[in-house]
């Protein structure tokens, strides 16, 4: 009995082991916020207080004043 | 004294002054008097402060000029990027980013990073700047506190006899923190300090580690290292090994550090914050093993501290364990804290997580919550679930949003130029990524893709220039060099 004929198929080019990947855009990954310690959020506190412009005085201290 | 106990500082220190015009002597009120204002203003002094620009650029306190890989905070036991860099971002000063701001962190730009005035200014996040110097600063906040409270007429420092005040015990004590968190003079402090010492006979600690931290402020260094060793010797306290850790990490030794922390840690077992000092210390010589372990430690000792659950979660997240991740955010809800930040960062978690009903959920309470220093970031974090999910249109328009409301967020110029140039939009892309290479020169994606667009719009000679840039910054990724090397060929080949 005459064994089958396995017919190979093998690619015109060569065997392929790997490909070369093509270049593809890269994106920024998603960012995980830090969170803020209270140390930190009061100095901000106090730096905002101090950068804020000065209150105008009252009109009656005005008044006494003259 | 009821109101001050209620945490009504400011209450409390009207009262004081309405009963010190009425009797100007009476010692106990001055007292309370002293104790709210300084209470009002106090920060805590366990976490590092900002440097200032001079203090940066004119640093003459640091040991070795060439240190060794992890000897000095500058120069870190690996190079911030490697394969981390890869999944995780970095901030501006070349380190990856933490789960946890506090004062001074990410305070230096790294060795090897280019040193000037403009990198000096960069402070720790996007569009904001330090100041000048932290005496300065400090100065600054003094005034403003004086302006602002009764502070202004209580105390006449100028005018103070220090050596008699200094035999006064616990009024000079209250005097000394006055003139350290309201006024903000350390000179005047380090004065009534040294007197206070002398008048104690050079032996009670508490004194010492005052005039520890009157020099650590003025930047005396070496002093305040040597009144804290003697403070030390007298007793040992765990608030003095701390302050010392700090000194030691302005004169950068970090390995120093870390050897007194070990050796507290013996004696002061229990506590947290020795555990997260040395933590600390490993992630910024970006030894992340050391420092997971460090801040577990102290989540063991403390199960509700916040800074140790956050950095642990960013450590799990970013090594694509978004699960594990979400459970401690989760779990910092339940402590309490439920900033935009918490709330985006569960978004994210959740969306990487596999639970996509959740996602959006969250990433919108972050919206709500979230202030004008962070809603950049939630936008585009909105944008990253979006291109996930496949909605570009969504994408493209929560980038827009991000670029609108923080017109300094690098990240969201990048990935609206990559965008752009999948809808073939070459000369819109090339503008964004510009924009995102200028705002970001640590965003080595930015410089990869700018290089990748002039490659195939046929522009070789900018194309290698931006690589070399990408691969500056980021050396080991593999698609970078394989374009410097079609790069290389093509030349070689012309």
């Amino acid at each position: 009995m005459t064994e089958p004929v396995l017919k190979e198929v093998i690619a015109k080019k060569g065997l392929v082991f790997s490909e070369k990947p093509s270049l593809h855009e890269v994106l920024c990954k998603p960012k995980l916020l830090p969170i803020k310690s209270v140390a930190l959020e009061k100095l901000e506190a106090l730096e905002a207080a101090a950068n804020r412009p000065p209150e105008p005085q009252s009109e009656e201290d005005h008044d006494g004043d003259s | 004294m009821s109101k001050m106990r209620r945490q009504k500082l400011s209450d409390a220190a009207a009262i004081c002054g309405g009963l010190l015009a009425s009797n100007s002597r009476d010692e106990a009120v001055w007292y309370l008097k002293c104790r709210a204002l300084t209470a009002e203003q106090y920060v805590d002094e366990s976490e590092m402060e900002e440097e200032g620009v001079a203090e940066i650029l004119l640093d003459s306190n640091a040991t070795a000029d060439m240190p060794r890989p992890g000897t000095s905070l500058n120069r870190p036991m690996t190079r911030a990027g490697g394969l981390e860099q890869g999944m995780r971002p970095m901030t501006s000063s070349g380190r990856p980013v933490t789960g946890f701001l506090r004062p001074g962190t990410s305070s230096r730009p790294m060795t090897g990073q280019q040193m000037d005035v403009s990198t000096a200014m960069r402070g720790p996040r996007p569009g904001t700047s330090r100041p000048a110097t932290a005496l300065g600063r400090e100065v600054r906040l003094g005034t403003a506190s004086l302006d602002s409270g009764g502070g202004a007429a209580f105390v006449d420092t100028d005018r103070l006899d220090l050596k008699r005040m200094a035999k006064r015990g616990a009024l000079a004590a209250a005097l000394v923190e006055y003139l350290l968190y309201v006024e903000r003079n350390p000179r005047k402090a380090l004065e009534l300090a040294a007197e206070a010492t002398a008048a104690a006979d050079f032996k009670d600690w508490w004194w010492k580690a005052r005039l520890g931290r009157c020099y650590h402020k003025l930047g005396m260094y070496r002093d305040a290292e040597k009144q804290l060793k003697s403070s030390l010797k007298d007793q040992d306290m765990l608030l003095t090994h701390l302050e010392l850790v700090k000194v030691y990490q302005r004169l950068d030794l970090p390995n120093t550090a870390l050897d007194l922390l070990a050796r507290a840690a013996v004696r002061h077992d229990g506590d947290a914050r020795l555990a997260l000092a040395s933590a600390r210390l490993h992630e910024a010589l970006s030894a992340a093993e050391a420092a997971g372990a460090a801040y577990k430690t102290a989540l063991a000792l403390d199960p509700t501290n916040v800074e140790a659950t956050a950095s642990l979660a960013v450590n799990y997240f970013y090594a694509d364990q978004p699960e594990v991740a979400l459970r401690y955010y989760q779990r910092l809800l339940q402590c309490g804290a439920s900033g935009g930040a918490v709330w985006n960062n569960l978004g994210l978690c959740c969306f990487y997580g596999g639970q996509y009903d959740m996602a959006l959920g969250c990433l919108d309470r972050a919206l709500t919550a979230a202030g004008d220093d962070i809603i950049g970031d939630v936008w585009y974090n909105i944008a990253q679930v979006a291109i996930g999910m496949g909605d570009v249109g969504m994408a493209y328009q929560a980038l827009r949003v991000a670029s609108t409301v923080d017109t300094n967020h690098a990240e969201s110029f990048c990935n609206l130029g990559v965008l752009e140039m999948r809808k073939q939009n070459n000369d819109s892309a090339r503008v964004n990524l510009l924009r995102a290479q200028t705002l970001g020169p640590w965003l080595f994606e930015a410089f990869y893709n700018g290089a990748l667009l002039d490659y195939r719009t046929g522009n070789f000679q900018e194309a290698y220039r931006q690589c070399q840039r990408a691969l500056e910054l980021f050396p080991e990724h593999s698609e970078c060099k394989e374009l410097m090397d079609t790069l290389a060929a093509l030349f070689a080949a012309m």
